[in-house]
């Protein structure tokens, strides 16, 4: 966005630029009126000053003159004062007009000549007078005329000098007249430039605003017919812009929100069938309701009898808990008894139970006994392995001596004795081995014999133990038992009692029962008229239902009149 | 070329360089009263410039005669903007001063003037650069009136005047302070310069017999002249003057007695007025005692170097200088006395000194 973006700042500017335009008008005029009024006054008051003072001294001079030529031919010291005042005042005047501004050297050398010719002029007077004062008249008189020629002199350079200054004047003036014309001219030229770009300025501010200005004219139009499809509007200056813009998101919400509306009248639509069907519903679930509440009616008249013959039942009730009561104060007698009979059975099994332990322990510790000497027949085996060991290491020597009693021959008959003694050797602890052998089966079987019988008797005992540690288990169990059968008798005795409390307690809430069903039964019929009630309101439900369906749909008509 | 010299000052104005410092110089130097003039300028330029110019600058005397003559100075002015001095100090006479004054007053950068003796009175109105180093025409007149009214008791006398603003100012002034003071001018008679005849007049005063001195307003030249005539009538009055008549001493028997006004006198016997005179006849030795212009001028060029030795080398800061001098800047104490400036450009103290001559030189008999 530049800088003239915006109307407001096109316009600024435009109005800025007019403005300085118009100011600079004013102040050149202004400066132009104030310079020619500057100036022309001060040619003003330079003519005027030149001429006063030129009036000035050719009066003064005048005077002079005529004071000088009066004193020739009347001498007086009147005349004779006036004739130097006079000529102090032509010499005042002229100096004077030296300190003029704007003179020339042609001037300043005029100013000396006419101060030259003046004295010049003095000088011949003063001697006229003084041949006057001395009575030579006719000297006097020449001596006078001799005056005129400086006067005649001055008063040419003076004319000279004013027809100067009158020419400058002259010349000043028609230069101001050039500068006033030419200050003219710029000032109608600042001037038209002045409108021309105001009214160029004016057009581009109407034209910058008019076109957009047409676009929105048409978008609102556009939304007024319902069309609230999307504008589609070109660039335009900041404010329009905006405009153009607000424009715009209006659309899009608009459109938005009737793209709501119709889902909404949609929504409200199904809502108002579904409300109807589920008045209907409700109309008929008031029905049942009400069915249902005169069944409840007719229970609760038929609860309050039963309640009524419940009287007799708890009745009955006390009596069977005083009955059990006797009966379980009976019952715990017996099962103390039985506790104490088995307590001393279980004694008594305790006692045998010990003796069996004994026996056990003997047969253990004879059977123990019996394998020690079982172990030890091992080491008599071990010997006997020693001994065939011996029998056979004999029996390879026998013969091995054999083989080197065959190889010496001759020479061989000590080996061939070695031979067979090893071999006697040898058949000797063979059968001595066997027989250790023999007299060890025999003892193994013995001990194995006895080994079992000190088994079976230490499994009797066992038996017997267990048997009898059982028996004082179970009595031990009867006694807990039948104390149990003690404590739930004791219990059921207790319970039986409660029981005819209890019984007192229903009997008060029977009667509580009782006025509740006759509470339910005015209940139910006060249920049964707010469900006629609510039968009458889930109608106007379904009226309103059916009118609202009916204003969806008159909405979702009126919302579709609108393009989005 | 111009602007190369423009460029050139401003280069010196800026510093940094050792271009010469150009200052005018007018005056009639071809006749009696302007050339001492130009000697005591002489003088002055080459002490200051031995003495180290203006800051190091040099000072560049640029002397242009102008004869006494307004024409003349006229075009002595207009050759000195030219040549871009940065001061003039003259011219001598009041008539051409008031001739040059607007020349050098012209322009955006006028060019501070400072004339040693010009006392006529419009000098003042000659413009806001002219400053006068003497006093005005109106104070030596009424000092001569005073003097003779008073200090010699006179109560008639003749006036004799020259016809330019010098002359007629001391005589306006003189005429109407001695009627002031009760005395009686029996006749007021103009002359022209250069050899004057007064026969007439001086007759006419014989006659009537009444005259106890005799005025001369004039220049010494002119009062030489008038005062042979005077004596050749056997008149025997005394005959006084302004300051014009300066330098009559050397006129010989014939000027013995003669009284005249002066703003500076060569035997003051003041410090600087001695060394002054030292130094010029050390110069000068042929040349006589200095006058007043040209202690004015000596004066002026010491002056210029002190002002310009203590700001900028130009124009207007001279101007700016000289104008608050001995008010914002304390006086300037010359040859001639202390200068400072009033509003107008003349000096704000006017000593005016009453001398006669006796034996060949001017002895002052009354200060006022």
């Amino acid at each position: 966005m530049t800088i003239l973006g915006s109307i407001r700042n096109r316009l600024i500017g435009g109005l800025g630029l007019l403005l300085l335009l118009f100011l600079g008008l004013a102040i050149a005029t202004v400066g132009s009126l104030r310079n020619i009024n500057r100036a022309v006054a001060e040619e003003l008051e330079q003519l005027a000053g030149s001429s006063g003072l030129t009036t000035a001294l050719v009066g003064s001079v005048a005077d002079q003159i005529r004071a000088g030529e009066a004193y020739v031919t009347s001498p007086s010291a009147a005349l004779a004062s006036d004739f130097l005042r006079f000529g102090d005042s032509s010499h005042a005047h002229r100096r004077a007009l030296r300190l003029l501004p704007g003179l020339t050297a042609q001037d300043q050398s005029a100013l000396n000549r006419m101060e030259t010719s003046q004295a010049r002029m003095e000088v011949a007077y003063a001697m006229a007078h003084a041949l006057r004062d001395l009575s030579r008249l006719d000297s006097a008189a020449r001596q006078a005329d001799a005056a005129r020629g400086p006067a005649d002199a001055l008063i040419q350079d003076l004319r000279a000098l004013t027809a100067r200054q009158q020419g400058r004047v002259t010349t000043r003036i028609q230069d101001l007249r050039d500068q006033a014309r030419w200050r003219e001219q710029v000032v109608w030229l600042l001037l038209v430039t002045a409108i021309l770009m105001g009214g160029a300025t004016a057009y581009l501010t109407v034209r910058a605003v008019e076109r957009p200005l047409h676009q929105l004219i048409t978008a609102a139009r556009q939304f007024g017919d319902g069309d609230l499809r999307p504008l589609g509007l070109a660039a335009m200056p900041k404010e329009l812009a905006v405009l153009g813009e607000t424009m715009t998101t209006m659309g899009t919400r608009l459109r938005s929100l009737i793209d709501r509306v119709i889902r909404e009248a949609g929504t409200i639509g199904m809502s108002a069938s579904d409300l109807s069907a589920m008045s209907q519903e409700l109309a008929a679930g008031s029905q049942e309701i009400s069915q249902a509440i005169g069944g409840v009616t007719v229970s609760a008249g038929r609860q309050v009898q039963e309640v009524q013959s419940a009287d007799s039942v708890i009745a009955s009730w006390n009596t069977t808990a005083a009955r059990d009561r006797g009966t379980a104060e009976r019952m715990a007698a017996d099962g103390e008894r039985i506790r104490v009979l088995a307590e001393d059975e279980g004694r008594d099994l305790a006692g045998t139970s010990r003796l069996l332990s004994g026996l056990r322990q003997s047969a253990q510790a004879a059977g123990g006994q019996l394998r020690t000497a079982t172990r030890q027949l091992g080491a008599v085996n071990e010997l006997l392995d020693l001994a065939h060991q011996l029998a056979a290491q004999s029996e390879v020597l026998a013969l091995n001596a054999a083989v080197e009693a065959a190889r010496a021959g001759a020479h061989g008959d000590g080996m061939g004795a070695i031979a067979a003694e090893a071999r006697r050797l040898t058949t000797a602890s063979r059968a001595a081995a066997a027989r250790i052998g023999e007299g060890i089966a025999a003892l193994h079987e013995r001990v194995g014999t006895l080994d079992r019988t000190i088994q079976g008797l230490a499994k009797q005992a066992f038996e017997a133990e267990a048997g009898t540690q059982q028996g004082a288990v179970i009595l031990s169990e009867i006694a807990r038992a039948a104390a149990t059968v003690r404590d739930s008798a004791d219990l059921v005795a207790r319970a039986a009692g409660e029981s005819r409390t209890i019984a007192g307690r229903v009997g008060a809430l029977r009667a509580q029962l009782e006025s509740d069903a006759r509470l339910n039964v005015a209940a139910s019929e006060a249920v049964t008229s707010a469900a006629a009630e609510q039968a009458a309101a889930t109608h106007e439900i379904a009226t309103s239902a059916a009118v609202l369906l009916e204003a969806s749909e008159r909405l979702a008509a009126l919302v579709a009149e609108f393009r989005i | 070329m111009r602007y190369w010299r423009a460029l050139l000052l401003l280069a010196a104005a800026c510093g940094g360089t050792d271009l010469p410092v150009r200052i005018g110089l007018a005056g009639p130097f071809s006749d009696p009263v302007g050339a001492p003039m130009r000697r005591a300028a002489e003088l002055a330029v080459s002490e200051i410039n031995a003495t180290g110019g203006i800051n190091g600058r040099p000072i560049e005397l640029v002397a242009r005669n102008d004869a006494g003559d307004p024409d003349s100075a006229i075009r002595v002015a207009t050759g000195l903007v030219a040549n871009e001095v940065v001061a003039v100090i003259g011219h001598v006479y009041s008539g051409t001063t008031l001739a040059a004054a607007p020349i050098y007053g012209a322009g955006s950068d006028p060019i501070p003037v400072l004339t040693p003796s010009s006392s006529a009175p419009e000098v003042a109105q000659a413009g806001h650069h002219v400053f006068r180093l003497c006093p005005t025409d109106l104070e030596h007149g009424a000092a001569l009136a005073t003097w003779l009214r008073r200090g010699l008791g006179l109560g008639r006398g003749a006036v004799l005047y020259l016809d330019n603003p010098y002359g007629r100012g001391i005589r306006q002034s003189f005429v109407a302070r001695f009627q002031a003071l009760g005395g009686t001018i029996l006749s007021v008679d103009p002359y022209l310069g250069a050899a004057p005849d007064v026969g007439l007049y001086l007759d006419r005063l014989a006659r009537q017999e009444a005259a106890e001195f005799l005025v001369v307003a004039g220049n010494r030249e002119d009062a030489e002249v008038i005062l042979a005539q005077v004596r050749a009538r056997g008149m025997t009055m005394p005959v006084v003057g302004g300051d014009g008549l300066e330098g009559i001493e050397t006129a010989g028997d014939i000027a013995e007695g003669v009284y005249l006004t002066a703003a500076y006198l060569p035997t003051v016997n003041t410090p600087e007025n001695r060394r002054f005179v030292a130094a010029y006849r050390s110069r000068y030795p042929d040349a006589g005692l200095p006058n007043q212009p040209a202690a004015a001028t000596y004066d002026a060029f010491y002056l210029l170097r002190d002002l310009l030795g203590s700001g900028r080398v130009t124009r207007r800061a001279l101007l700016e200088a000289l104008e608050t001098l001995g008010e914002a800047r304390p006086p300037y104490q010359g040859v001639t006395g202390l200068l400072g400036f009033d509003g107008e450009g003349d000096l704000a103290r006017t000593p005016v000194l009453i001398g006669t001559v006796q034996n060949g030189l001017i002895r002052p008999v009354e200060r006022k």
